[in-house]
């Protein structure tokens, strides 16, 4: 049998507090189940305190991978903020890099006090667009209000990577190991959460399928 | 078929290793990357035989470590690379004993720093203690390396140490678990053992300890943390440590280099196994050193080279000394990762990198340069250090003297930025800000009249700043010192300080820090900065025109930490209406001046808005609007208008 001993990296991005450390937990142990080996670098310390966060998540069949992806290697990123897809881009993108980022942007401090400006939206999403070669923006946190859940924003997401088919990782792989990693009363809303992420990447495939 | 591993963090890994090597107890101080350890095992501590405490500085942590292995029981002490400076006291006389049971140092380094005042190289320690230095790669090897030091601590009676780095820490990978040893050694101190520290008894006691640090090389020479990949008698060899081993071989497969380049992994980097690197030095014409922060692994092999200069013949050396392994800001800073071996590498073996010339790499740096703006931090929603800077702020505004703060490390640092009204104008380590203030107010002599405050959280005050309250008090200082009490220890993640109530209640907390200054005999206030802005103000102007020693505590539950247990009940609006925006003369003040997650501007409207849901509902706004737009409501009765 032969190996298929490609690396695959991707990267979860957001701001601290958005429950990227956890989704990329749960990315990894579905992987780890999968029989990789699968290795994750997060980003720690002030992550609380409004900041850039970003988790690495690499793997492949065989040999231990460094936590840290390398410059213009990144293949697929789950951003759930767009101002951070772009940071993640910037350094980490190349022409193959497909992408699923959440629409609503979080103002950072120095946009709020007025020292800098937010970057209009349809240009950011129209950058975003030219930096990988497929993009999906979804409407998360739209999706998690409805859910009443603003903190299942991460499962949306996750679930949206899961209907984009960017990566190989079984769906049901998810759902099942949910349970280990949300406390008892939040894995239904978070279930729900993942099925109308998967919705929401599937419902913008098809268009783009149809036109 | 595979052991089945579970997906364990590289600190998660230490905490398993502590088990697996048969700690009986585990302290610790928090601070990053370091405090799962601690964090972890607290979590186990009713599963087994196992003490486990957040101590209240890191040489009290080892002092108390080291009874238990004196006692004949072994102990882990876990600390960030700044702890080893404070229990360097203690660990450079203890390592001369002869112990009974394991006692084992775990430094996290913090290279970057992601989290840290510096990016200091802890192995040195290793050497200034003269202890066995490990430093895992992954986290298999960081439970692995772990237990087995536990064990060569006690079988060998001396301190070992481990070093591990934020990355390193803080990531995570599949680790193979190994058996929890169940029985425990009967404890006893020997009294005709005596572990006293007498000049006469210390260069003997030296003596036996570099005696068995020989020992231990030679253990090392053989151990299986050391490893080589690449083709037999390479001669060009990569010589890495901790995740530098990783970032190497991956450098090496991208570029396609396995046949001509041999990485060599040394997990055991004090002392180093001489003879294992000789074997491979032999062969070699180049070198390549990678490995975080100081040249610590190229500066001894370049001593091991100039022992064998004759029979190695020549050997070209690339690293940190030589400049060729270099991030942006230069050989020896910041971390390391693959990019930084892959430039080194290109450039000695003459690749061309295609990527960086790329159209990708021009278009992004246009968006980026067009629209890419900084995420800076910023306190929390709700954070009571929002309230008790803009206090500060404004009581030495009213001073009118260019009176400023000082600062140490913990969330209430972050006031250096605009988050905290740029007030902290000196930061360096637990507690400096309290005797550079002593210090400040000594100026008064030379004509200085500036009043120097100086702040630090409830946990640093336990940690770092009782000596230098007495000093100031011992030798007249007139300053004010502020605790900016939160009753937990918020940027490391939330561990219990001395401050820590067990329900809230605020009177039970362990340790009283006004019962402790009371009793020293300086004048402590102690106020709620959220519920008493206006007072607070008037409070702090009014210390600072008084002389001696005060103390003001400002005492209000994290916000982030409480909300764990404590829903939210209330949130803040806007009344349009009494709005005015920027004709205010306000200047839109509720997001210019106070910088809050939870409040935006909306430029259409001409009016500040509240995003609800980011709302704690803590009223500092309600308080501060020059118009009185923002009122408190119940969440109950919220119309959800999302």
């Amino acid at each position: 049998m032969t190996i298929n001993n490609k690396v695959t990296n991707l990267i979860i991005t957001g701001v601290g507090g958005q429950g990227n450390v956890l989704a990329a937990r749960l990315v990894a142990s579905v992987l780890l189940e999968e029989g990789y080996e699968v290795t994750v670098g997060d980003v720690y310390g002030l992550t609380q305190r409004g900041g850039s966060v970003a988790s690495h998540v690499r793997w492949r069949e065989k040999g231990t991978l460094p936590p840290l992806v390398p410059s213009r290697s990144l293949d697929i990123l789950v951003a759930f903020e767009p101002l951070e897809a772009l940071r993640v881009l910037s350094r980490y993108g190349n022409e193959k890099t497909a992408a699923v980022v959440n629409e609503t942007p979080i103002m950072p401090i120095g946009v709020q006090t007025g020292r800098f400006h937010y970057p209009n939206l349809a240009e950011l999403q129209e950058g975003l667009d030219l930096l990988t070669e497929k993009l999906l923006m979804i409407k998360a946190t739209a999706i998690a209000r409805e859910l009443k859940q603003l903190q299942a924003l991460n499962m949306v997401m996750l679930g949206a990577l899961a209907g984009s088919g960017f990566t190989a990782i079984k769906r049901e792989n998810f759902t099942r190991i949910l349970h280990s990693y949300v406390p008892k009363k939040f894995v239904d809303i978070n279930r729900k959460a993942f099925e109308m992420g998967i919705n929401a990447s599937s419902l913008i495939l098809e268009d783009y399928r149809r036109n | 078929m595979d052991i089945e591993r579970t997906l364990l963090m590289g600190n998660e890994a230490i905490a398993r290793g502590a088990l697996e090597g048969g700690a009986s107890y585990c302290t610790g101080y928090p601070g990053n990357p370091s405090s799962e350890i601690i964090g972890n095992l607290l979590l186990h501590k009713n599963k087994y035989e196992l003490e486990v405490e957040w101590s209240v500085n890191e040489i009290v942590a080892l002092e108390a470590a080291a009874a238990f292995s004196f006692a004949g029981l072994s102990a882990l002490v876990a600390m960030k690379q700044n702890g080893i400076n404070v229990c360097s006291d203690f660990l450079t006389t203890v390592c001369l004993n002869e112990l009974k049971g394991g006692l084992l140092v775990v430094v996290c380094d913090d290279p970057g720093p992601l989290t840290s005042t510096n990016e200091e190289d802890s192995r040195h320690f290793a050497k200034i203690a003269q202890i066995p230095l490990l430093e895992p790669s992954t986290p298999q090897e960081a439970k692995d390396m772990t237990s087995w030091l536990l064990r060569l601590s006690q079988d060998m009676g001396v301190v070992c140490m481990l070093r591990s780095v934020s990355r390193l820490s803080h990531c995570r990978g599949g680790v193979k678990l190994g058996p929890i040893p169940q029985q425990v050694e009967e404890p006893f101190f020997d009294l005709q053992k005596p572990l006293v520290g007498l000049p006469q008894l210390v260069a003997l006691n030296h003596q036996a300890l570099l005696n068995k640090m020989r020992k231990i090389q030679n253990v090392f020479e053989h151990s299986a943390f050391n490893s080589y990949h690449g083709p037999s008698k390479a001669r060009f060899l990569i010589i890495a440590g901790g995740l530098g081993a990783l970032y190497a071989q991956e450098a090496v497969e991208t570029l396609g280099l396995e046949a001509v380049v041999g990485v060599l992994k040394i997990g055991t980097l004090w002392p180093l196994p001489a003879a294992f690197i000789t074997r491979h030095l032999y062969w070699a014409e180049s070198v390549l050193f990678v490995e975080e922060v100081d040249p610590f692994i190229e500066d001894q092999v370049k001593v091991l080279y100039a022992e064998h200069t004759e029979e190695m013949g020549k050997i070209i050396f690339y690293g940190k000394n030589t400049g060729e392994v270099s991030g942006p800001n230069g050989p020896g800073v910041g971390e390391i990762n693959a990019d930084i071996v892959l430039e080194a590498l290109r450039s000695i073996f003459n690749i061309e990198d295609a990527s960086s010339y790329s159209s990708y790499s021009e278009l992004s740096g246009k968006l980026t340069s067009s629209m890419l703006v900084p995420r800076e931090l910023s306190f929390c929603r709700g954070c009571p250090h929002r309230a008790s800077f803009f206090a500060l702020n404004a009581a030495l505004k009213l001073d009118g003297r260019d009176g400023f703060v000082i600062g140490d490390i913990g969330c209430y640092g972050l006031a250096a930025g605009e988050t905290g009204f740029n007030q902290i104008k000196a930061l360096h380590c637990m507690g400096s800000g309290m005797g550079n203030a002593s210090g400040f107010s000594k100026l008064s002599s030379f004509g200085f009249n500036q009043p120097a405050v100086a702040v630090a959280g409830d946990s640093t005050f336990y940690h770092a700043c009782l000596p230098a309250l007495v000093n100031a008090c011992f030798n007249n200082a007139d300053v004010l010192f502020v605790i900016l009490d939160n009753s937990i220890t918020a940027m490391t993640g939330f561990q219990e300080s001395p401050a820590t109530p067990s329900d809230f209640s605020k009177e039970n907390a362990p340790v009283i820090i006004e019962n402790i200054t009371r009793g020293m005999g300086v004048k402590t206030t102690v106020l709620d900065p959220l519920e008493n802005i206006q007072e607070a103000i008037e409070l702090i102007f009014n210390q600072l025109q008084e002389g001696g020693v005060k103390l003001v505590v400002f005492r209000r539950a994290c916000a982030t930490y409480e909300e764990k247990s404590l829903p939210v009940t209330s949130f803040a609006r806007v009344e349009e209406t009494k709005c005015v925006g920027e004709s205010c003369g306000c200047d839109r003040f509720c997001i210019r001046v106070l910088g809050c997650p939870a409040v935006e501007y909306d430029y259409n409207k001409q009016k500040a808005y509240i995003i609800e849901d980011s709302c704690n509902g803590c009223g500092l706004c309600v308080k501060l609007c020059p118009k009185e737009a923002i009122s408190l409501l119940e969440k109950g009765d919220m119309s959800c208008d999302y």
